[in-house]
């Protein structure tokens, strides 16, 4: 049995694990609160978005743009957005096996996989996977800065006909306990899946500043934009939420693990005491 | 017929802000634009500028933008902005060094923080030529 000494500090370093899984408990929660607001926040804006486009597509109906037509898929460019820690289940995990079938299925001839994500990179370099580019350490604070670029780059991409379709794979959130793995399609757009807007009374024919065109080239990065935002932030709400399970359960299981060495430590003090004064009776009868 | 119309401004990440508006100055493409209530449909790109807004009490509230959208649908108005600046997001020591007169410049070629740095310029010379505010109260809501 372990000495009174073993089993103490035992319980001193599980105790120690517990507060530090009981802190990323509480930061998770503070951090989950904030990505829910901004996904909420994020929702009214592209809801706007796609009203401006659903307003563009029905007074316009013969409009084509080239982020609506779709073309023969010679090269497809698959976005994945990982996690970027660990400590939070079997979050990056799922994911990381669910985009790798996602490019294996894949069937164009030339694929180009842009990762988002500590934690998706070193598992698609250990998977040597061919990575066209990397974007590790976008947080929400930099991601104001540094995703116009990302969309304005793969809006190029797409414009220049390098790549002829662009598929996002990501951690959808749904609650604080539920979240799914999604796999869409970016561009071409399709119109008629976009969520149909209320009537509108004013039956008169829109003016528009500057052309059709021209609106729609704008329009376009900005949406790609704003898309990738959402799944960016919708991919850190699942994390933290994967996180706060994972560390609840480390907290409780610490908790469990704590009381069964108190009940070990009072079982052997006791033996300890009960053998002490049967020492003391036998040595008194000696 | 209506005076005002409803007037709401969105922002990647930010919550909604809603007036009630007589009348609305856009920085389009081609120059300012304006628009009142019962104004036709219209879509519209924002290029980096001014907008005005006059409220129905005939207050003219002040904001700046990078770019973005305007649209105006059944006296609904909407403006999806890159960003927005308030009047107090601007340094009152930078009022100072502020040339008086600031030339109209083609933004397309600008980076975002450029933008700004043009857009505060041009409302810190606005605000010293007229009264114009935006302390005004405006209701903030999240959909």
């Amino acid at each position: 049995m372990a000495s009174l000494r073993d089993i103490r500090q035992k319980i001193g370093g599980v105790s120690t694990t517990q507060q530090i899984t009981s802190a990323m408990k509480m930061m998770s929660t503070a951090r989950l609160g904030r990505a829910i607001e901004a996904i909420n926040l994020t929702h009214a804006y592209i809801s706007k978005f796609e009203h401006m486009v659903l307003d563009l597509k029905t007074e316009l109906p013969d409009f084509k743009h080239p982020c609506m037509v779709a073309r023969p898929v010679r090269s497809s460019c698959i976005i994945v957005i990982g996690g970027e820690r660990g400590l939070c289940g079997g979050f990056n995990h799922d994911l990381n096996r669910f985009a790798k079938g996602v490019i294996e299925e894949n069937t164009a001839p030339d694929k180009k996989v842009v990762v988002i994500g500590r934690k998706a990179i070193r598992f698609f370099e250990q998977k040597g996977i061919e990575i066209h580019a990397t974007f590790p350490d976008l947080t929400m604070k930099t991601l104001d800065n540094e995703l116009f670029n990302v969309s304005r780059t793969l809006f190029e991409l797409y414009r220049n006909e390098e790549v002829d379709e662009i598929n996002l794979v990501y951690t959808s959130f749904a609650s604080a306990v539920s979240r799914y793995l999604t796999s869409i399609r970016l561009l071409p757009i399709d119109i008629s899946t976009l969520p149909p807007k209320p009537p509108t009374k004013v039956l008169l024919p829109f003016d528009f500043y500057p052309s059709p065109q021209e609106i729609f080239n704008q329009l376009m990065p900005r949406y790609l934009r704003n898309l990738l935002y959402r799944a960016i932030i919708e991919s850190s709400a699942s994390e933290q939420s994967a996180r706060m399970a994972a560390m609840t359960s480390a907290t409780d299981r610490a908790q469990e693990i704590i009381d069964e060495l108190k009940l070990d430590l009072n079982r052997s003090r006791q033996a300890l005491i009960t053998r002490e004064i049967a020492e003391v009776i036998s040595g008194s009868q000696a | 017929m209506k005076k005002s119309f409803a007037l709401s401004i969105a922002l990647p990440g930010k919550h909604l802000l809603t007036f009630e508006a007589r009348q609305v100055m856009l920085p389009s493409k081609n120059g300012y634009v304006g628009f009142m209530a019962g104004r036709q449909p219209l879509l519209a790109t924002m290029e980096a500028g001014l907008i005005t807004i006059i409220d129905i009490e005939d207050h003219q509230i002040l904001f700046g933008t990078t770019g973005g959208f305007a649209e105006m649908l059944d006296n609904q108005a909407t403006l999806l902005c890159d960003s927005l600046i308030e009047v107090k997001d601007l340094k009152l020591d930078e009022e100072a060094t502020t040339p008086d007169k600031i030339y109209i410049r083609d933004t397309s070629h600008m980076t975002e923080k450029q933008k700004r740095e043009y857009v505060k310029l041009l409302m810190i010379n606005r605000l010293r030529k007229t009264s114009t505010t935006c302390d005004k109260s405006h209701k903030t809501i999240t959909e």
